[in-house]
């Protein structure tokens, strides 16, 4: 055994005396520069990594917020089940889906009437006004027709108020059909110098066609006449 | 830090935190007998520089996913045996006849420290391959028979076998050179 045992330490002091082989130096470069450049590569890929789950995270937060406050009242049940699951589950029969569902329906139309009737109530304003301004006008148009008739303005030759507003009715019944034939009356008014006339037909357009595109010469008559 | 105290395994798993200096210790601990590893077992000194930079490459890149469940030496070599089995072994020589005559009436045979590596090259470059790769392993690392067995992927009894082999052919080789642990060994009071 221990002529075995020293066969082994001469092979190996042999061995090792004989270990003299290293990697060249350019080597040994090359490969720490590979080790320096996938440890920056490591690095990058993960503050990538970090950009881009703080993104998504930014993203979300974002979605959240415009979801519960630019949808404001619209979406208080979804709000409420997000918040309280516990409470959808318990009504999540299909009967009680159903009853939740008409429940909605209905709120959305009693929303959609209420904003109908706010409209329609603006309008009612804004004719309510339109009908103020055009007895004014009819009666400063009375004062033009004494003017021209070379009368003096007289309070005798006023149309009383409710003459004013059958007069007004009396145009109102014949309101053109279309916007074209109301701008082409306005021009003939301006033509003849009826100004109160025209600019009385002229609210009737804007009233009843508000996205008609009225020349910019008559807009700026009418207003004139209205200053 | 300290890194000479370091372990293998900590100082891969510190360089896998981003410890670019914990690399050029394990480095700087391993290149050598690592290189020698590869050099001694392919004969093309080219080939053997790219199989030692591929190595180390691989490790590089493995150090990210690297799990410290085995010994690092372990894992290493297990990545360089893979590589020289792959590029290496299909054109191994095993049965040349050793010139033992130009050695020996090589006026300063021995003396010189060359001539000597020579002596031990020549003597392995005719070992097959299975068992000069498991003399190398039992040279240059401190590994044991189990975990060398884990690095050639062979049994415990295989590798024991392979380096009992592995020596005998040695020492019957070096003997032809007038070297033996009973005759005349130069530079070395040891073996006298």
């Amino acid at each position: 055994m221990s002529n075995h045992g020293s066969e082994d330490d001469f092979l190996t002091v042999l061995y090792q005396q004989t270990a003299t082989e290293k990697p060249p130096v350019d080597l040994d470069q090359q490969i720490l520069a590979l080790a320096k450049a996938n440890h920056q590569r490591t690095r990058f890929a993960m503050t990538m990594n970090v950009q881009r789950v703080l993104s998504v995270a930014a993203v979300m937060v974002l979605s959240v917020y415009i979801f519960f406050e630019v949808g404001g009242d619209r979406h208080m049940s979804i709000d409420e089940d997000f918040m309280y699951p516990q409470k959808s589950n318990l009504r999540s029969t299909p009967a009680a889906q159903q009853a939740e569902s008409l429940d909605m329906r209905d709120e959305v139309h009693a929303k959609k009437q209420f904003k109908n009737k706010e409209a329609k109530k603006s309008v009612e304003r804004a004719m309510a006004d339109y009908e103020t301004d055009a007895i004014s006008e009819i009666a400063v148009e009375a004062q033009e027709q004494s003017e021209s008739d070379m009368l003096g303005p007289s309070a005798e030759f006023l149309p009383a108020p409710k003459l004013m507003r059958q007069k007004l009715k009396a145009e109102r019944a014949l309101e053109p059909a279309n916007a074209e034939a109301m701008l082409k009356e306005i021009e003939q008014l301006l033509a003849s110098g009826k100004l109160a006339r025209a600019t009385r037909v002229y609210g009737q357009l804007k009233i009843f066609f508000p996205d008609y595109p009225v020349p910019v010469f008559i807009s700026d008559v009418i207003d004139n006449h209205k200053n | 830090m300290d890194y000479a105290t370091q372990t293998d395994e900590s100082l891969m798993l510190a360089y896998a935190k981003g410890d670019i200096a914990s690399f050029e210790a394990l480095y700087r601990r391993h290149k050598d007998p690592l290189y020698r590893y590869v050099v001694r077992q392919v004969s093309d000194l080219d080939l053997a520089h790219d199989l030692y930079q591929e190595c180390w490459s691989r490790i590089i890149k493995a150090a990210s996913s690297y799990i410290h469940d085995s010994k690092w030496t372990t894992w290493a070599y297990r990545i360089a045996h893979n590589l020289v089995v792959d590029h290496y072994r299909a054109f191994k020589a095993v049965d040349a006849e050793i010139d033992t005559e130009s050695v020996l009436h090589s006026p300063d045979r021995l003396h010189e420290q060359a001539v000597l590596s020579k002596q031990l090259k020549d003597c392995m470059a005719r070992l097959p391959s299975v068992q000069l790769e498991v003399f190398i392993l039992s040279q240059e690392t401190d590994l044991t028979l189990k975990m060398i067995s884990e690095v050639v992927e062979a049994t415990h009894e295989a590798v024991k076998t392979r380096l009992r082999y592995a020596r005998t052919a040695l020492q019957d080789c070096l003997a032809k050179f007038g070297l033996g642990p009973n005759k005349s060994f130069p530079d070395s009071g040891a073996c006298e």
